[in-house]
């Protein structure tokens, strides 16, 4: 799929420079709390002005390069991109952050793999989804397990230093190298490297921002269905 | 002394020094991937520094800035492709040094010249930014004004492609700035505001969604281009003697100390950017540096001319924190990402930082010669897997930054997931647009500055027009204005009768 963004763009940018003016001049002009005599512009002035500048700049920088030359632009990889990320917000939730991070991830590469030419078969593309749904479980797995297992003997070995953050997200990390470990070991008789690769990166990558981000920032990522 | 040692306890934590050598380390990875740019590193871990004490979090990012410049003289150097514009320059020197098979040496000398011009230009810093700060104390709600729209005009007119386009971009990043609600009466300014003013859209588009998604998910689209052009690798090249001997070294002292005052005067002039340092550094040194026999003259493959840009791309970062901490303007895509980390964590630069918050500001300083020399120890440690590190596929890359950019967008709100969702889809539309608007030859660095400077543009704009007893044209009254535009002018008319 070929565009034109030379054309398009100016023209989606006008569209949205005269949709602004007409907009902004609709607001209703407020003015500062206690400005009795009105000095205040108000708070129409600045985005009419902007919109103004706006429109007059792309106006100008049309008319000074018609005719446009055409710029065509491959789009597909990159709308099959957006497309699969828009498909990652709505299943971020539900699916719970691990899932459908692994998950595209794992498409995203092998989607690249395909733009670059590499050969797509379809048997080994669903058996490395197959390997990435069961290898990002069994990782959760483990990793939720360290953590249980620091908080259970921080309780009873009386060890305060086994609930420090830092402490289990290293722990955790050693346990996703040694998964990952015998992940390598397990696909090394797999004739199709490039989704042995693909499905390693995708987990590896996933568990590394769940390290950072829900371990070490303690920041809530949804658990979607891996609830445990 | 009090300020400088708090300043020294918050920087020599084991924390700080952790993140600033994972910051260097990254910033050096990104840097070396052709396409990665410094701007898209730090944008990247902005969320991660949210979550980091302040001093702490901007050594970070200082960390992967300085890391990322210097790491764009490996690919140059071994591949003759420029990581980024800052290595522009390198490429001509720097690969034919790695033909003749002194990759080590080139790589070496990079190291060696980004750690002194960095070094050079925070000395530059600290003994400048104080009084340029302090002399913002006789600037009120006019002069900000006049200085946010005047900085916004110069980066407008500096960016890649023309003025209109620079301006009209500038103009977007305003209007975008805008949506939400109104400073001073907090009356909601968005359309269909009966049901939008009850969502995460009240607030406005928040700054770290859209500086990610316009420098980390456009920037990773748009590599969506060379996949296809990316040819494999050549053979890995002999890495020998890293080092330059001290002699020569000594030998090259104007060199180090022309391409640094170069850089430094270019990064603090809002606009100029790298690129533009490092070719003047780069024919700065090509016209002072004499021929030796046995040796190729600079341009062919001379250790002076991987000097010279390099010492002046480093330069360029302590100059470019110069207007970011005084005046509170950045100067470039990557210093308005820097700013917005310091605004999100509620510090507001200018002369009341120097006045209130010295120890942060020491920290600051502290913390980016940590970040210096934590790129130079790993860039050296790094000589030797360089060439593998080449090696990683965009394939894998681009997948990685763009799931990292959603992450790190939820995780700014992490706990409201509503405003984390919005978030994450601002993010994701923003960095289409910048997509588009990149491919259809429409500078950022004017969008992004313009989203940052809005806010400062309508509150200073009001006040002075309201204490102005509803005079627009007060600017044109105050000296401090008509002084600036009137150096603007005669700036302008210099290059013009130079050309």
């Amino acid at each position: 799929m070929r565009h034109n963004l030379a054309l398009w763009v100016p023209l989606g940018l006008i569209g949205f420079a005269l949709v602004w003016l007409g907009y902004a001049w609709s607001l209703p002009s407020e003015g500062m709390i206690g400005d009795r005599f009105g000095y205040d512009p108000g708070s129409r002035f600045l985005p009419v002005a902007a919109g103004i500048v706006l429109a007059a700049a792309l106006l100008g920088d049309l008319l000074r390069r018609w005719p446009l030359m055409p710029v065509p632009v491959q789009t597909g990889p990159v709308l099959a991109h957006v497309v699969t990320l828009i498909v990652y917000l709505i299943a971020f939730r539900p699916l719970g952050f691990v899932l459908s991070t692994a998950f595209v991830l794992f498409g995203l590469i092998a989607l690249n793999q395909r733009h670059m030419g590499q050969l797509f078969r379809l048997w080994p593309f669903v058996c490395a989804m197959a390997a990435v749904a069961v290898g990002s479980v069994a990782v959760f797995t483990a990793v939720r397990w360290v953590i249980r297992t620091c908080f259970a003997l921080a309780r009873t070995h009386d060890l305060p230093i086994l609930r420090e953050p830092a402490v289990q997200a290293g722990l955790a990390t050693v346990a996703v190298v040694m998964a990952m470990g015998m992940m390598i070991w397990a696909c090394r008789r797999w004739r199709h490297l490039q989704y042995v690769a693909a499905v390693q990166v995708a987990i590896g990558t996933t568990f590394a921002i769940y390290l950072l981000f829900r371990q070490l920032f303690l920041i809530q990522l949804p658990p979607g269905i891996l609830n445990w | 002394m009090d300020n400088l040692l708090a300043g020294v306890a918050m920087i020599a934590t084991f924390e700080t020094l952790f993140w600033i050598a994972l910051g260097s380390i990254l910033g050096i990875v990104l840097g070396a991937l052709p396409g990665l740019t410094a701007t898209m590193g730090v944008a990247l871990m902005l969320p991660v520094s949210f979550y980091l004490p302040t001093a702490t979090g901007m050594a970070m990012l200082l960390s992967v800035y300085t890391g990322a410049v210097a790491g764009a003289s490996i690919p140059a150097i071994l591949l003759g492709i420029p990581g980024n514009p800052n290595a522009l320059a390198t490429v001509r020197d720097g690969h034919a040094m790695t033909r003749a098979g002194q990759a080590g040496l080139a790589l070496g000398s990079a190291a060696v010249a980004s750690l002194v011009g960095g070094l050079l230009s925070l000395i530059v810093l600290i003994l400048f930014a104080p009084y340029l700060a302090a002399a913002t104390l006789a600037f009120g709600p006019t002069e900000k004004f006049a200085i946010a729209a005047l900085g916004l005009l110069i980066i407008a007119a500096m960016s890649e492609g023309n003025l209109l386009r620079g301006i009209a971009m500038g103009a977007l990043g305003v209007c975008l700035s805008l949506l939400g609600s109104d400073p001073f009466t907090n009356a909601a300014r968005l359309p269909f505001a009966d049901t939008l003013a009850r969502t995460p859209f009240h607030n406005g588009i928040e700054l770290i969604p859209a500086l990610i998604g316009l420098f980390g998910i456009s920037q990773a689209l748009l590599d969506l281009d060379r996949l296809r052009n990316t040819s494999s690798a050549g053979p890995i090249p002999r890495i020998g003697n890293v080092f330059p001997s001290w002699s020569r070294l000594r030998s090259m002292w104007r060199v180090f100390l022309e391409s640094t005052g170069i850089g430094t005067l270019i990064g603090a002039i809002p606009g100029a950017g790298a690129s533009v340092a490092v070719f003047l550094a780069h024919e700065r040194a090509r016209k002072t540096t004499g021929p030796v026999d046995g040796e190729p003259a600079v341009g062919e493959g001379r250790v002076e001319g991987v000097i010279a840009p390099e010492a002046a791309n480093n330069a360029v970062t302590g100059g470019a924190l110069i207007p970011v901490l005084s005046l509170g303007i950045p100067g470039d895509a990557v210093t308005a990402v820097l700013l917005g980390a310091l605004m999100i964590q509620g510090v507001v630069p200018g002369a009341a930082l120097f006045a209130n918050d010295m120890p942060l500001v020491y920290a600051i300083f502290l913390g980016m010669g940590a970040a210096l020399m934590a790129m130079f120890v790993f860039q050296l440690l790094g000589v030797r897997l360089f060439p593998l590190l080449l090696r990683v596929p965009l394939s894998f890359l681009i997948p990685c930054v763009l799931i990292l950019s959603c992450v790190g967008t939820f995780a700014v709100d992490g706990q409201a997931p509503i405003k984390a969702g919005y978030n994450m889809a601002v993010a994701l539309v923003l960095g289409v647009v910048g997509y588009a608007l990149r491919r259809a030859d429409y500078p950022i660095a004017p969008l992004v500055l313009g989203l940052i400077l809005g806010p400062m543009l309508e509150d200073n704009y009001r006040l002075a027009v309201k204490l102005a007893q509803g005079d627009h044209l007060i600017f044109l009254y105050s000296p401090i204005v008509l002084g600036m535009v009137g150096v603007l002018v005669l700036a302008a008319l210099a290059s013009k009768v130079r050309r």
